[in-house]
This record gives structure tokens, sequence and C-alpha cells, in this order.
């Protein structure tokens, strides 16, 4: 009677696989292998020690077993490390020279590599499997000083810079992931806002897993000097593959004194099919160092694909004054397992931080909010906000809270706050009754119940965000 | 304009309507009363396609269309509304973004053109008017935080924004004070018109003061067990239930 | 070797000594089960924030037999309803029970009697199966079913330290039959280095209502390690508060369960640190059946280098639908070395439920210090009055009027200005 069940559910847009002549090695994982990617990228012997010092500390860590998750463990010796499409010349000078087969591919998901066709005022690195394919609007960015580039570009044409600060946020010890990462990487995107810039435009990067086998190991850098600020947004797709594919971000954010750094997120890796089968493993250590004096890191993110997210997006807040934010939505639906949240080090005085997460569980997934408020003796002055709610849709689905506050300076102020809600029949039939059909009405509740962590997002990511969202819970209710 | 033909229903294992036959033309006003649990509420609810509530028998024609073919929200675009006793609370949704977007949905459906946000705003303050409701409300989530009397009042509203051809007001007075119930009373009134009919479901008969039915039926045990005209509800003012609960049973026996 | 400079004494100087008579197959299971137990460290996710190395080196021992010349507190509403135990042992001469209905139990367990452990499970944990394998006496409330007992019960264990550091185990089973209705007040106190690590099963039926009032002020040198299991049968209520002041390291543990729809919980904790204590309320609340309410509110006052911890989980199973779940973590940190570590935490497994938690952690509220700066108290003043306040607006639902005279003394006693306080 409710009219819900004739709603099918909407397929994954972006599941198709590109075919096109791939340079890969072979499956594994040594010295050998490490020493190959670095030799192809043709870096320097300091970045090469970096890689090897990572790997062996890699070797003697195991994998992370506290996260609310639930998986079999990746073979780590089944992995491709590095898969590249073919250039057609040894580098891209220009983007008449990119195999069309890809321009066309990222044409169907939405992000033209032509600088004509691109999105007005947003510049792209494309990234797929383990390289940058383009970077857009590079040489007007650069005109101000700013530098956006693939991160393989950034090792060659600013070693000094990357030297500088690679490591310095997440160092390759933190974790089994982020070691792993630190050791095999391939690309990613590289950011510097100079002294008192405001960078004109939004800067994105596209990430696309391509190869069956390959995991993809981006490496993100972003610094902001003093005064400086930006807005960067990020996204990514994959096909639709029957395995798992692993993806072990690291990214490191910067932030010097009155720096702002926005960081924006639209997480869409294939999630698996409705019974589990496949999708991408996200495991990624995002961090980001406000170390200046009233600096700004703010993270935004609407995570709605991959079959297990395993993602904590964190501020460390040494600087004075400084602040943190955190906006996340999280959803997860059939057999989706998502453990996410933030970690917020109050170190520095007088230092703010701002947690708003919304969990929304469907299907028979399991969405995990887990968080740190940590205020150091000398954070004197600290305050931390934090809200998470989750919403629940239908009986098998559930909804964890895991917040951890720790406080050690007697002037600091931490609150926290969770509540439940639910999308019943009673709360559709409503909508309904007054001529609202049920996929509106899903959305328009979903959307209030997202709209403080909506209206951070860059606008063009707000409205895909709302879309992408009313489409992966369809036919979940009812 | 609504047949109701040996309607019966059920929720879970109970039989809630047990053979309803209720004829219902243009212009006309019903009310529907009879003691707590006596299927009055269900009634509305199983017209406007409440899941919780299986259809086991009999039809409803709906302006000559089959009632039960039609989703929940393809009846109320057809005209059919309910003010519910208990109107459920949105957090984070706008009361005046839902009250546009159901409006709009209709108008698409009749072919009318869209009111833009400006247009809207003239339109929903005219609305409001009707109402008295202070426009504060108009922004506030959907009925988060309402009183009993602030849902009430929210439910009118979106009646004189929706213009429904039959309108079913369940319980429309309780929890309502006196002045809230004459404001409401008569902006239903100022509703109605030749072409619309209203049904309410009451258990007390105040509110037939305020909106004066043509036709009362009183309802026990899922049935129709007396009907008659206004008159009636002032009977069962003086009276109360119980006898017209005994006349029926002396009446079956 | 590091296992066993881990594990410590007190292990191996408990499950050395005698195992006492009674329930030998209730003790040899437990003492199974701690054969793969080692004291818990901090890598242990439940013993995360709780550093017990200070345990690592002592010379644990059995308590030895203890005497005291007078009973060390009286609650004039229980004087015919009073159970004493020093160091784990009845002591006859200060206990009074006198006039309870008809058919209610209140007094040392009979070996054997009871099915000891039935509410805790046999889920392997150090101090509580350490206490299985080793407790001395036991202590029984029964109340039949439908039996109202209007006098509070009192229940005392007074511990005595002394040489090495006495160990000792008090275990205590309350069980009400349907519709019965119970007052109990279950205290710890002591004086010197010992360590207390009691045990207490609560079985309420169908209906029944316990009132539980749990006072931990043991000497300011001891441990306490307390473990709390109950299970709240349909439309039952457990109404429990514990105040904590004493020992030097505590933890509280209390599991509850409803077992069955519409019972009520009240779990409100409140803990009283000064000087270098550590307190851990580590809860777990069980909703495992359709429309059971709970409730709860723990307050920490921290001062000098003392330490709170707080993790409170709740679980709301599959099929508990229409569950109301409300929790609070409220902190007030005194001095510039207190800690306050807190987690709340919400397992939800059904979609039919109102669940909230909160925590806050922090100093006064700016706004009630001014105003009551503006009705012309000093600010010292001002901040004494709502430290006083936070910590003393939970005494006020204990059900025992002299004990809830005793507690805000010891309140006021703690608070810097108490003595100006004294007709708040």
């Amino acid at each position: 009677m409710s009219g819900l069940e004739g709603i099918t559910s909407q397929e994954y847009k972006y599941g198709f696989v590109t075919e096109i002549d791939a340079e890969s090695v072979a499956p594994g994982l040594d010295e050998g292998v490490i020493r190959l990617i670095s030799a192809k990228k043709g870096e320097p012997e300091w970045l090469l020690e970096f890689r090897l010092k990572a790997y062996r500390h890699w070797l003697t860590l195991s994998e992370p077993a506290w996260a609310n998750v639930h998986y079999e463990r990746p073979d780590f010796q089944k992995i491709v490390y590095y898969s590249a499409p073919k250039p057609r010349k040894p580098q891209y000078g220009s983007m008449d020279e990119v195999d069309p087969e890809l321009v066309r591919t990222f044409e169907k998901l939405g992000v033209p590599l032509h600088e004509r066709e691109a999105l007005a005022g947003v510049a792209v690195d494309v990234v797929f499997d383990s390289v940058s394919v383009t970077t857009t609007y590079k040489e007007k960015l650069g005109a101000v000083g700013i530098v956006f580039c693939s991160f393989s570009e950034a090792v060659r044409e600013h070693p000094d810079l990357v030297k500088k600060y690679l490591g310095t946020v997440v160092p390759f010890s933190d974790n089994f992931y982020a070691a792993l990462n630190s050791a095999v990487f391939t690309d990613g995107s590289f950011v510097f806002i100079p002294k008192g810039v405001q960078c004109p435009m939004d800067l994105s990067t596209y990430f696309r897993i391509n190869n069956k086998e390959s995991g993809q190991f981006e490496r993100t850098l972003i610094v902001a000097e003093e005064g400086a600020s930006v807005s960067y947004l990020e996204g990514c797709t994959a096909p639709q593959f029957d395995t798992n594919q692993l993806h072990a971000a690291v990214v490191e954010l910067v932030a010097l004194d009155d720096a702002s750094i926005k960081y924006s997120t639209v997480q869409n890796w294939y999630a698996g099919d409705k019974d589990g089968k496949g999708g991408i493993f996200n495991f990624v250590t995002k961090r980001g160092l406000c170390r200046g004096r009233r600096s700004k890191i703010s993270w935004t993110q609407v995570e709605t694909g991959s079959a297990i997210t395993w993602k904590y997006p964190s501020c460390v807040l040494a600087g004075e004054e400084s602040v943190g934010e955190f906006y996340s939505v999280a959803l997860t639906n059939h057999r989706q397992q998502a453990d996410t949240g933030t970690k917020m080090v109050h170190l520095g005085r007088n230092t703010r931080s701002t947690i708003i997460s919304k969990g929304i569980s469907a299907g028979r997934s399991s969405n995990s909010y887990r968080g740190l408020v940590k205020v150091h003796p000398k954070a004197a002055g600290a305050r931390n906000f934090s809200q998470c709610d989750s919403m629940l849709i239908g009986q098998a689905c559930s909804a964890h809270t895991f917040p951890y506050i720790e406080v050690q300076n007697r002037s600091a102020r931490v609150e926290h706050e969770a509540t439940t809600s639910k999308i019943g029949e009673e709360q559709l039939l409503y909508f309904q009754q007054r001529g609202i059909p049920a996929e509106d009405a899903i959305s328009m509740i979903i959307n209030g119940f997202c709209k403080e962590v909506f209206r951070e997002l860059p606008m063009e990511f707000a409205v895909e965000a709302t879309k992408l969202l009313s489409l992966k819970l369809e036919g979940s209710v009812g | 304009m609504l047949s109701i033909r040996h309607l019966t229903a059920r929720i879970g294992e109970t039989e809630v309507l047990r053979g309803i036959d209720l004829e219902i033309r243009a212009g006309e006003v019903h009310a529907i009363m009879g003691p707590n649990g006596s299927g009055k509420s269900t009634l509305g609810k199983v017209l406007v396609g409440h899941p919780a509530y299986e259809v086991t028998g009999g039809e409803v024609l709906f302006q000559g269309a089959n009632l039960f073919e039609l989703e929940p929200d393809a009846r109320a675009r057809a005209g059919l509304f309910m003010g519910f006793q208990h109107p459920i609370e949105v957090p984070g949704v706008s009361n005046t973004a839902f009250l546009r977007l159901a409006y709009n949905k209709k108008a698409e459906a009749e072919g009318r053109d869209e009111l833009d946000p400006l247009e809207w705003e003239d339109f929903i303050r005219e609305k409001i008017r009707l109402v008295e409701m202070d426009a504060a409300f108009l922004d506030r989530s959907l009925n988060e935080g309402f009183s009993g009397g602030e849902k009430k009042r929210n439910e009118i509203l979106q009646m004189a924004v929706l213009e429904p051809r039959l309108a079913i007001l369940d319980e429309l007075d309780s929890g309502l004070d006196i002045d809230a119930l004459r404001i409401l009373g008569e902006a239903v009134n100022r509703l109605m018109n030749p072409d619309r009919a209203l049904i309410l479901i009451t258990h007390f008969p105040r509110i037939l003061e305020m909106i004066q039915p043509d036709f009362v039926h009183v309802l026990n045990g899922g049935r129709i067990i007396k009907q008659g005209g206004k008159e009636l509800a002032h009977e069962l003012e003086a009276r109360g239930y119980d006898w017209v609960k005994d006349e029926s049973l002396a009446g079956r026996a | 070797m590091a296992q066993a400079t881990a594990e410590g004494g007190l292990k191996p100087a408990m499950l050395g000594s005698p195992r006492p008579g009674g329930w030998d197959l209730f003790r040899s299971s437990a003492e199974q089960r701690l054969e793969g137990v080692e004291l818990p460290g901090q890598g242990e996710e439940a013993w995360k924030y709780l550093d017990l190395r200070p345990l690592w080196e002592l010379p644990f021992r059995p308590a030895p037999p203890s005497r005291v010349e007078a009973c060390p507190t009286i609650l004039p509403e229980a004087k015919a309803s009073r159970l004493v135990f020093l160091n784990g042992r009845c002591d006859p001469h200060h206990c009074s029970v006198a006039g309870l209905p008809d058919g209610v139990a209140f007094r040392t367990l009979v070996p054997g009697e009871a099915a000891l452990g039935t509410v805790l499970g046999e889920e392997p944990a150090f101090f509580p199966d350490l206490n299985a394998a080793r407790f001395m006496e036991g202590a029984i409330l029964r109340v039949p079913a439908g039996c109202r007992v209007v006098t509070p019960l009192h229940l005392l264990f007074w511990n005595q330290g002394g040489e090495g550091c006495p160990v000792v185990l008090p275990r205590l089973f309350v069980h009400l039959g349907a519709g019965a209705e119970a007052t109990l007040v279950e205290e710890h106190a002591g004086e010197g280095a010992y360590l207390s690590a009691p045990v207490v099963e609560v079985l309420l039926e169908e209906g029944a209502v316990l009132d539980h009032e749990r006072i931990q002020r043991e000497g300011p040198e001891a441990f306490h390690f307390a473990t709390l299991g109950a299970q709240v049968a349909g439309r039952a209520a457990y109404r429990s508060r514990t105040v904590s002041f004493g020992a030097w390291i505590s933890r509280q543990e209390p599991r509850i369960r409803f077992t069955g729809e519409e019972a009520e919980l009240t779990l409100d904790g409140l803990a009283l640190l000064g000087g270098r204590q550590v307190a851990d309320t580590h809860s777990r609340i069980d909703h495992a059946h359709p429309r059971c309410v709970s409730g709860q509110l723990h307050k920490c006052v921290a001062g000098d280098r003392s330490r709170a911890v707080f993790n409170g989980r709740i679980l709301v199973h599959p099929g508990a639908q229409q569950t109301d779940a409300r929790q609070q973590s409220r902190n007030l940190l005194l001095s510039e070395e207190a800690r306050v570590d807190t987690k709340p935490q919400l397992e939800i497994f059904a979609d039919d439920v109102k669940c909230a938690h909160g925590a806050a952690i922090g100093q006064l509220d700016p706004e009630e210090l001014f105003y009551l700066q503006s009705r012309g108290f000093s600010p010292e003043l001002a901040r004494n009055v709502l430290t006083y306040g936070f910590a003393s607006d939970l005494l006020g639902r204990i059900a025992v009027p002299s004990l809830r005279r005793r507690l805000r003394h010891a309140v006021l006693d703690r608070t810097e200005g108490g003595a100006q306080l004294e007709g708040l």
C-alpha cells in the first residue's frame, strides 16, 4: 500500500570499465617493487629512502582490528601496486596526447578534461589508477604563485617543498595503512598556496580506480602559507567488480598563521552489490595540522560509497586560537560498513573545534561514528562541540556512536550530544498524503537531517550530494 | 464523490472495519462519531492509504475511480486530504518548503503553473491569515516542537494550501482551546463550497456547533450502527453513546 | 617474564590460598576461567584509561579476620535491619535484623545457597572470577513475591588494611520476587591499604521495585573493583545510585540487562575525587526487550591531581523497539592537574527507538556564576555554591533521608568553603 516496494534500487552509474592499454607491474610487494615504482617516476634518492623506511616499518605492523567493521583481510601480495594508462608519448605535454578513450571516460563521469569544457571556476587534477592524467588551469594559478599539480610533478619541479612537508603531519609510522601508502604511493595532488594568496578558484582532484587488481594509494599534500586560503574538493568513483579493491590514501594539510584550508569530499567508490559482493575497501588517513596561530582547517565529507570505510579526517590544533571543523554525512545501505569520524587534538591555547556528524543506515548495513576529542594540559580555553546524529531506515541496520573525550585542562569546555531518529512509514505517509511522492519525501527528510553538513559544501557539490543520497536510498524504505 | 461499499479492513490479525457503506456527495458535510476504539480514525486512515491497514474486502470509488488503485500521494493529488489527529514532526524540514513542494506537486499534476519562491511568499502569507497563524511558524521545522493546537492549525493551513475536493479531519478539536477552535472552524467553513465535501471524525459533538454536519454516522465495533441528521449529534451530546450501542444490540438480537 | 610482572601477585596469592567451603562447581569453573585471564592492562579497550600498575608489586594476601569495637556507621532508619561484614566475614555482634516481614531473608548465604553467577554469566572477567573462586562469606537479600519491605536494609562491608595488602571479596545476592519492593543501602568503607573486589547480583522478577543506594567510601589507600550484575524483568523498576568518595584506585562495573518488556532503570553515579584518586565507571545497559526505559546520569567532580573515567555503553538489541534510553556524562574539573576521560557509547540495532546521550566537561557555567555574582556573591562563593550544587543535585534522589543528609555533609566537607554553605 505504501507503494514503495515498486521503487527499484538505482544501479551504480559509474560501474563501467575503460578498455585501455595499461602498463602494470606484476602483483605483489617487496623492496624491488618499491624501487621499480620510484625508478619509473624518476624520484630522487631521499624519496626512495622514505619509501623503503616506511616499507620496513610496515612489515612490523599488523592491521588494526579495533574498528567496528568485519571483512576478509586483503592479501597484500595479490595487489598490483602500479598501473598506469600507457602514454602515447612518454609524458603528457598537452591534452591532445591523452588517449581519447580516457577523455571519453572522464566525460562520462562528468569530469571534462579540456579546460574549455571544464566547470567554470574549478581547476581539476585527474588521477586514473596510479597516475595523474592532467591538471587544468595550471598556468592561470601559476600566475599568482599557486602550485597545483600532480604529486609526481611536484617531486620533480618543487622537491624542496615536498621534502619540507611530506610526512610532517602523517608520519609513515602513524598506522598500518599510512605506512603502506608511504611505501607504495604512486600519485596524487600537490597544492601550495603562498603567503597572502587567496586561491581564486576551487581546486579539485578526481580519483578513478579502473584496474581490477590494482590498489589506489594516492598521496595528497596541501600547504597554505601565512594568510593564504584554499578550498579543495575531492571526488571518486570506481568500476563495478565482484572482488574488492583497496584504496589506502594519505592526505596531509598544513596551515600556517592565519591560513585556512577547506577540504571537501564526495566519496562514491563502488560499494559492492546488495549482497555485499565486491566494492572498495576505503582505508584512508587524512589529517590537517593547524600549525599557525588563528589557522583553520575544515573537513567536509559525504561518504556514500565503498564496501568498507575506515576514515578519520583529523585536526591537530597546535597554533593558538586555531580552529578545526569536521562535517560529515555517512550513508550506508545494503551490506556496507562504515567506521568513520574524526580526531580533534587541542594542543594550543584557545583552540576551537566543531564536529557535526550525520550517519544514515539502511538495509543491512552498519554505520559507526568514532571520534576523539583530546585536550592537552596546555590547551587552556579549548572548546569543542560535537553533535552526532543517527538515522535508521528499517530494522536490519545498525548505528553506533563511539565518542572518546579526554580532557586534561580545567578551563576547557567540551560538549557532546547524540540522538537517533528514523524514517518510518508514518512519516512517509504524511508526505504522500500531501501529494509528495515517496522519492521526494525521502530526499526532503534526508536533506533536512543533513543540512548542517550540506551547507558547508561548495554549491555544485551540495547539489550532487543531495542527488547521490536520494539515489542510494531508493527502495530502502517501505 | 465518494462511495464506500462493504469496506472491511484489518490491522495485523484484528478486524477493525467490518463492512462500512457510505455515500458522500459534493457539497455535503458528514460527521463520523463514536466512542474510543470504534474504528472512526481507522476509516480515515484506510481511505488515505495508511500502510498499517490491510483492506480485506469491499471497494471505494473516489470521483468514479477505484481509490485503492492509487498510491497515497496520488490520492492526495486527486483531491483527498486528511488532517491527522497526531501530525508527525519532521526535524530539519522547514514548514514552508514542505508546503510549497506539496502545492507544486499538485499544480504539476493538474497542469497548472508552479509557484516560484516570490509568488509563493504572497500566496502563503494570504493563507496563513485564514488560520491566523504567526508567520514565524513557516520557517520552523515541520511541526517540530509545535504545541497540539499549533499542529492542528498547521494541518488546516495545509488544507487551505491544497484545497482538497474531500477533506477528512480527524479529531480537529482535540488539543484546541475555544478561540483556536472558532478560528479553525471558520477557516474550514470558508474552504467549503458546493464542489467540495468534508468528513469530520470526532468523539465530542462540540466541534459540530462550529461546522454544521448534514449527516451524522455513529461507528462502533467497525460498523455504522446509527445514522441521522445533525439532531443526532445533539442527542449524543445529551445521552452519550451507550444508548445507541444498546439499541444496536437490541436491533441485531 | 613480562607476563608474570603484569599479572602481579594478586592472582597467585588468592588462588594459592585454601578454597572456602561451598559452591565447589561454581568456584572451580571460575578458577578455570582465570587460567586464561591476567590482571587487565591498558592495552585492552575496556581498561584503556585505568592504569593498574600500582597493583603489580604489592604483597597481596587473603584478608585475616578483623574486629571493631563500635559499628562504624549506623543508619537510624535501618537500626534493626543491618548486616555488617568485617573483612569479608559476617560479624553477628554488629548485625541487627529483627521484625522484617515473613519470608524475607536478609542474612549470610548458606554454603551452596542461591544460584550464584547466573545473573553475571560465564564471560571471563578478572575481578568477578577472583571473587567467585575465593569469596569467604556472602550476603543474601530475598523478598518473596508481593512483599513490600518498608524499612530500608543496610549492608555494611567494613575493611581493615594491615600488613601486606589484605584482599577482601564481598559477595551479595539480591532476589526480589514478582511485585516485591525494597530499599537497600550497600556501603563499602574501611581504613588503611587493602583491596576489595565486591560482586553484587540483582535479580528482579516481574514488577519488582528495588531502590539500591551504593556508597563507596573505602580508605584513601585502598583499591576497590566492584562488579554489579542486574536482570530486570518486565515492568520491574531498578533504581540504583552509586556515590564514590573513597579509595585510591576504584572501578564500578555495572551491567544491567532487561529481561522483559516495559521495565525501567535508573543508573546514576557521582564521583567526588581529590588527591591522586582515580575512579572509573564502566557501565553496560542491554535493552534486549521492547518498551524499556533507562536513564543514566553520571557526574564527576575532579580536583587536585585526580582522574575520572566514564565509559557508558548502551546496546539496543534487534527487536527492542520503542526503547527510550538517555545517558548523560557531566564532569567538572577543579584543578589544573585533574583529568577526565569519558566515552558514552550507543549501539543501536532497532529503528523505532529514542536514544540520546550527551557528555559535557568543563568549568562552571559563566552565566550561572554571573547570575550569582549579580546577587551579591563573591566569585569564590559563587563557585563553591555551584560546585556543591553540581554534586549534591544527584543526592536529592536518594531514598533514605539520613543517608541523604550524611552524603550531603560529605560533599560539603569536600567543597572549598563548605562551612559557609551549611544551610543550602
